[in-house]
C-alpha cells in the first residue's frame, strides 16, 4: 500500500483529497502546514507526496525546495495541486522541481486517473 | 647658153655605146685562126675545105649569136638612153629654176676667183651697181667697186678669208657705176680644192641702205630724247627743291597744329569740354574723346543724331531739337543748356552746348560745330542757391519772420519782404528810416523799443523784445524783435541787422493757452478721483480673481491627487478581487468535490431524486467557479498581473484540441463542429492564452445556437492570422452588437431564458486578445440566422501591438 503525504491547509479540501485516495487504497498522511509537511517528508518517508500550493505559512515552491534539498529521498515523487488555474503555473510548478499537477476543483475519477499517470512516469 | 651646154652633154652620151661593139669585132679569137689556114692550103684542101665549112658554120652560128646579143644590148641602151633623156630634162629644169633663184633672188650674189676677179655675179647686185654682167666678169675686182675708204678694209678682210674659210657680216660702202654710194653687208665662203688650195669664193650681199637710214633716225631720235630728259630733270630737280620746301614748311605747321590740338584736347579734359562735329550734308558726325566721356558712351560706339538724340533728357528733347533747327535755318550761333542722361550709368547731367555753323568751302559742306561742358555742378549749385534762396523767403513767410538792415551812415533802413508784409505796407512802397519804423509801433510800446534799441547799439549788447504795433485799422500785432550791431575799429556804429517775427498768433494762443490749463487741471483733478475709484474696484476684482485661481489650482491637484489615488484604488481593488476569488474559490472547490463523490455515489447509493437535486449543487457550484476564474483572470488582467508566455507551436493540434474540448457539449445539442483552415501555420504567442479565446468563442458559439452548425475558419492575413467562428445561432441584433465586448452584458433577448454565460467571457476574451496578444476582436451577425465571432492576432507576438489598460 503506497503512503502519500498530503499537504493541505484547507481542512475540507483536506478531507476530499484524503476520501478520494483511500478509497482508492492509498495510506494518507497529512500535513496541515508548509513546515509540518516537510517534517513530516522527512520523517515517515512517504512514497510520493501530494502539495497544495497556497499554504498559510510558506509558499508551496519554498516546500518544493526544501524537500529537494533532502539528502535521502529528495527526489521524491510530488504532484502538486493547485486552484491557480492559470497561465504559466504548470510550467513554474514543473521547471521548479513537481513531478506532476492536478487542477481543483478536484473531480474524483480524473484526479486518480491523473495521479496514477504520473506516478506511472516517476516511480 | 642654157641650150648648148644641154646639148653637149646629150652628144657625149650617144659616143660612149658604140665603143663595146667595135672591140667585139676587132679582138674575135675565131676570124684570127681563119686567116692562117690559107697558108697551109698545100697539105689537104679538101680536108681544109671541110674545116673551113666547119669553120664557116661555127662562125655563122657565132654571128647569128653575137647579132642576136648586140641586138639585146641595143635595145638596154636604147632604154637606158631614155633615161638619161628624162634625167637630163629634169636637171634641165632644176638647173633653170636654180639659176632663176641665184639670178632674183632679193640679196647680191658673186663669185670671185684665185686673183679676185668676178667670175660670177647675179642680176640682183649687177641691177644694184648698174653694171652689165660683161662689164664686171673677169674685168672688175670688189675693190674696183668699194669707195676708198672701205678697200684696205676689205682687202685686210679678204686676206684672213683665205685662212680661216669665212667673213660674217662685214660692213662696206659700195660705189655704182653712176658714181653714187649705197652700204652693203658681205658675208663670204671661200671653196678650195680636194688638197685645200683656195679655188674661189662666194658672197652673199646685202644692201644696207635701209637699216643706215633707220639707224641715223634712231640715233637722232635717242639725241633729241636726251635732250628732253636732260631739260626735264633740271625741272625735277627745280620742283623737288620746291617741294621740299613746302614740305618742311607743312610739317612745321601740322608739328604746330598737332600741339595746338593736343593743347586744345587737353583743356578740354581739363574743362571737361567736349568737341561734337556734324557734317550737315551727309549727317557725319564726329566726338571728341571728352564727349564720349561726358556722355558716357563707349569709345568704340559711332556717334550719329540718333545717339545723339537718345541721349538727350526726354524733357529737352523737344528744345534742343529747335536749337538745332533755328541753328541750322538760320545760319546763327546757338549756345544752350539742356540735361543728357548719361548712357553708362543713367545719371542725368547739365550740359551747355555751344555750336557754331561753318562752311567748309573745299567740301562744300556745312558744319555745326560745337563744344559741350558738363555743367551739373554749376546747375545744382544755382539750383541749391535758388532752392535756398526760395527756401529763406518761404521760411520767413511760414515763420512770420522779417529781416532789416540800418545804415547808421546814410540812415538807411532796408527791409525784407516778410517785413512789408507783417507791417502790412506794399513793398518797396517808401524809403524806411528807423523813424518811420517807430511810428508804426504801438504808441505805448514806443519808448520801450526805442529805448532797448539805443541802449543795445552804446552797450553793444544784441537785443531781444516783445512789443506791440498799431496796424492802419486799428488791429493789434505782437512781434519779437531782435538786433545787434557793427561797430568801426574806433567803436563807431556802422549797421545794425536784426530780425523782426509776428507772434501775434503765439501770444493769442498762449493766452488761450493758458485758460486751457486751467480747465484742464479741473478736468484732470476729477478724472483723477474718478480713476482713483475704478482702480481700487479693479484691485479688489484682482485679489478675487487671484484668490478663484488659487481655488482652481488646487481644485487640479486635488483631483489629479484623487486621480492617483482612483488609479491605485482600481488596481488595489483588482488585487483585492484576485486574492479574494481565490478564498472564494476554495470552499467552491470542496462543494464541487465532494458532491462529486456523492453523485459518482463513492458514498454509497443515492436516490434518484437526491442525484437530481445534487446535480443542480454541483451545477450551480460549477457555475460560481466559472464566474470567480473569470473574474481572477479580469482582474489580474486588469491589474497588469499577466505575464506573456510567448512560444513557438503549430496552429492546427491547438484547433483540434480546442475542438475536442468542445465536441461532447456541441453533440449533446446535436451541433456539427466544423474545421476549416490552412494547414502548416506556425503561431508564436501565448498559447494557452490565445486556447483560451478560441474555447471562449466556441463555447458561446454552442451556447446560443440550437441548431446547425459551428464552423471554426482561419485565414492568413498579411503577418496576422484572423480566425472566424462561424455560428447558425440566434446572431445578435444590429444595436446589440457594440456592446458586446463589455463586463457584464448580458443581453435582453438572452435574459428571458436562462442565463447562460457569466457575462464576461467576451470581455475577457477581448482584453486577452487586444492586451495580451496583441490583436483584435471583431463580430458580425444577422440576427436570428447567426454569427462571426473572429480575432485577428499576429503569427509573431510583438509587444508594441499589445495595448494595455483599454476599456476600463
Amino acid at each position: 500500500m503506497k503512503k502519500t503525504l498530503v499537504i493541505e491547509d484547507n481542512e475540507d479540501n483536506l478531507e476530499l483529497i484524503t476520501f478520494i485516495l483511500e478509497k482508492h487504497g492509498y495510506k494518507i498522511l497529512s500535513a496541515k502546514s508548509g513546515k509540518k509537511g516537510v517534517e513530516m517528508a522527512l520523517e515517515k518517508r512517504p512514497d510520493f507526496i501530494v502539495l497544495d500550493i497556497q499554504l498559510p505559512d510558506m509558499n508551496g515552491l519554498q516546500v518544493l525546495e526544501k524537500i529537494r534539498r533532502f539528502k535521502d529521498r529528495g527526489n521524491i515523487p510530488i504532484i502538486a495541486m493547485t486552484a491557480a488555474a492559470m497561465k504559466g503555473d504548470k510550467e513554474r510548478l514543473l521547471s521548479a522541481g513537481c513531478n506532476g499537477y492536478i487542477e481543483k476543483p478536484i473531480n474524483a475519477t480524473v484526479v486518480i486517473a491523473q495521479i496514477e499517470e504520473i506516478l506511472k512516469k516517476t516511480l | 647658153m642654157k641650150k648648148k651646154y644641154t646639148h653637149e652633154k646629150t652628144r657625149e652620151v650617144t659616143i660612149e655605146p658604140k665603143k663595146p661593139l667595135q672591140a667585139i669585132m676587132d679582138n674575135s679569137p675565131a676570124l684570127i685562126s681563119a686567116k692562117g689556114q690559107k697558108e697551109q692550103e698545100i697539105i689537104g684542101r679538101k680536108q681544109k675545105k671541110a674545116e673551113l665549112r666547119k669553120h664557116q658554120d661555127h662562125l655563122e652560128k657565132l654571128v647569128a649569136t653575137s647579132t642576136k646579143e648586140l641586138q639585146s644590148a641595143n635595145e638596154y641602151l636604147k632604154s637606158e638612153l631614155e633615161k638619161c633623156i628624162s634625167a637630163e630634162q629634169k636637171l634641165k629644169e632644176y638647173a633653170d629654176e636654180i639659176g632663176d633663184l641665184y639670178d632674183h633672188s632679193p640679196c647680191g650674189y658673186h663669185s670671185l676667183n684665185k686673183e679676185g676677179k668676178f667670175i660670177r655675179m647675179n642680176q640682183t647686185e649687177l641691177s644694184w651697181l648698174g653694171y652689165s654682167r660683161d662689164e664686171i666678169i673677169g674685168k672688175k675686182t670688189v675693190p674696183d667697186l668699194l669707195t676708198p675708204e672701205f678697200r684696205n678694209l676689205f682687202k685686210k678682210n679678204f686676206s684672213t678669208l683665205k685662212k680661216c674659210g669665212w667673213i660674217k657680216d662685214l660692213e662696206l660702202e659700195m660705189i655704182r657705176k653712176d658714181g653714187s654710194t649705197f652700204p652693203v653687208i658681205f658675208n663670204v665662203t671661200t671653196i678650195e680644192d680636194s688638197a685645200g688650195e683656195f679655188l674661189s669664193s662666194r658672197a652673199t650681199i646685202f644692201d644696207n641702205t635701209d637699216r643706215k637710214r633707220i639707224e641715223v633716225e634712231l640715233m637722232e631720235v635717242k639725241d633729241s630724247l636726251e635732250e628732253r630728259v636732260k631739260e626735264r630733270m633740271i625741272e625735277l630737280d627745280l620742283s623737288y627743291d620746291q617741294l621740299q620746301i613746302e614740305l618742311a614748311e607743312r610739317w612745321h605747321r601740322e608739328a604746330v597744329l598737332q600741339k595746338n590740338a593736343e593743347k586744345l584736347l587737353k583743356t578740354q579734359r581739363i574743362g571737361k569740354i567736349g568737341f561734337i562735329e556734324w557734317n550737315i550734308n551727309t549727317g557725319e558726325m564726329n566726338w571728341s574723346n571728352e564727349t564720349y566721356e561726358l556722355y558716357g558712351v563707349d569709345s568704340k560706339m559711332k556717334p550719329t543724331l540718333d545717339l545723339l538724340s537718345g541721349l538727350v533728357h526726354p524733357d529737352d528733347l523737344k528744345d534742343v531739337q529747335k536749337h538745332i533747327d533755328l541753328a541750322v535755318r538760320n545760319k546763327r550761333n546757338y549756345n544752350f543748356d539742356h540735361r543728357m542722361i548719361r548712357r553708362d550709368n543713367g545719371k542725368t547731367i547739365w550740359v551747355h552746348l555751344q555750336a557754331e555753323l561753318v562752311h567748309d568751302m573745299e567740301a562744300d559742306s556745312e558744319y555745326l560745330l560745337g563744344s559741350v561742358v558738363d555743367i551739373t555742378g554749376r546747375k545744382r549749385v544755382e539750383e541749391a542757391l535758388r532752392a535756398s534762396e526760395k527756401g529763406l523767403t518761404d521760411a520767413q513767410r511760414i515763420a512770420k519772420l522779417g529781416n532789416w538792415d540800418l545804415d547808421f551812415a546814410t540812415n538807411e533802413l532796408k527791409w525784407s519782404d516778410e517785413i512789408y508784409r507783417i507791417f502790412e505796407l506794399e513793398p518797396h512802397e517808401f524809403v524806411v528810416t528807423y523813424e518811420v519804423f517807430l511810428s508804426l509801433v504801438y504808441p505805448e510800446d514806443r519808448d520801450l523799443v526805442d529805448e532797448a534799441f539805443k541802449s543795445s547799439v552804446a552797450n553793444k549788447i544784441p537785443y531781444d523784445i516783445i512789443h506791440r504795433l498799431l496796424m492802419k485799422d486799428g488791429r493789434i500785432k505782437y512781434v519779437n524783435e531782435k538786433g545787434e550791431t557793427y561797430y568801426d575799429d574806433k567803436g563807431n556804429p556802422l549797421r545794425s541787422i536784426g530780425t523782426v517775427q509776428d507772434i501775434t498768433v503765439r501770444e493769442l494762443a498762449e493766452k488761450e493757452l493758458v485758460n486751457y490749463r486751467e480747465r484742464l487741471e479741473d478736468l484732470v483733478k476729477e478724472r483723477t478721483s474718478a480713476l482713483r475709484t475704478k482702480n481700487e474696484e479693479l484691485n479688489k476684482s484682482k485679489e478675487a480673481l487671484v484668490s478663484l485661481l488659487e481655488d482652481v489650482n488646487r481644485s487640479k491637484t486635488k483631483l489629479s491627487d484623487a486621480n492617483v489615488r482612483l488609479k491605485e484604488l482600481d488596481h488595489l481593488k483588482s488585487m483585492f478581487i484576485a486574492s479574494m476569488s481565490h478564498e472564494l474559490r476554495t470552499p467552491l472547490n470542496s462543494i464541487l468535490g465532494f458532491t462529486g463523490i456523492i453523485l459518482e455515489g463513492m458514498t454509497g447509493r443515492i436516490n434518484r431524486e437526491q442525484k437530481e437535486q445534487l446535480a443542480r449543487v454541483y451545477g450551480s457550484a460549477k457555475h460560481l467557479l466559472e464566474l470567480i476564474t473569470e473574474i481572477i483572470d479580469i482582474s489580474k488582467v486588469e491589474a497588469g498581473k499577466i505575464e506573456t508566455f510567448v512560444e513557438s507551436f503549430p496552429f492546427e493540434p491547438i484547433v483540434q484540441g480546442a475542438m475536442e474540448n468542445m465536441r461532447a457539449l456541441a453533440e449533446k445539442k446535436g451541433l456539427k463542429l466544423e474545421i476549416k483552415i490552412p494547414k502548416k501555420i506556425i503561431l508564436k504567442t501565448d498559447r494557452k492564452r490565445f486556447l483560451q479565446c478560441l474555447l471562449n468563442y466556441l463555447s458561446n458559439a454552442i451556447k446560443f445556437t440550437e441548431k446547425g452548425k459551428i464552423i471554426l475558419s482561419a485565414n492568413l492575413e498579411g503577418k496576422s492570422l484572423k480566425v472566424i467562428v462561424h455560428d447558425t445561432g440566434i446572431g445578435i441584433r444590429k444595436e446589440d452588437l457594440s456592446r458586446l465586448f463589455q463586463s457584464f452584458v448580458q443581453l435582453d433577448s438572452l435574459r428571458l431564458k436562462k442565463p447562460l454565460g457569466t457575462g464576461l467571457g467576451l470581455y475577457l476574451t477581448k482584453k486577452m486578445v487586444v492586451e495580451i496578444l496583441g490583436g483584435s476582436v471583431a463580430v458580425e451577425s444577422d440576427y436570428g440566422k447567426g454569427s462571426r465571432f473572429s480575432l485577428k492576432i499576429p503569427i509573431e507576438y510583438n509587444k508594441n501591438t499589445c495595448i494595455k489598460n483599454t476599456d476600463q
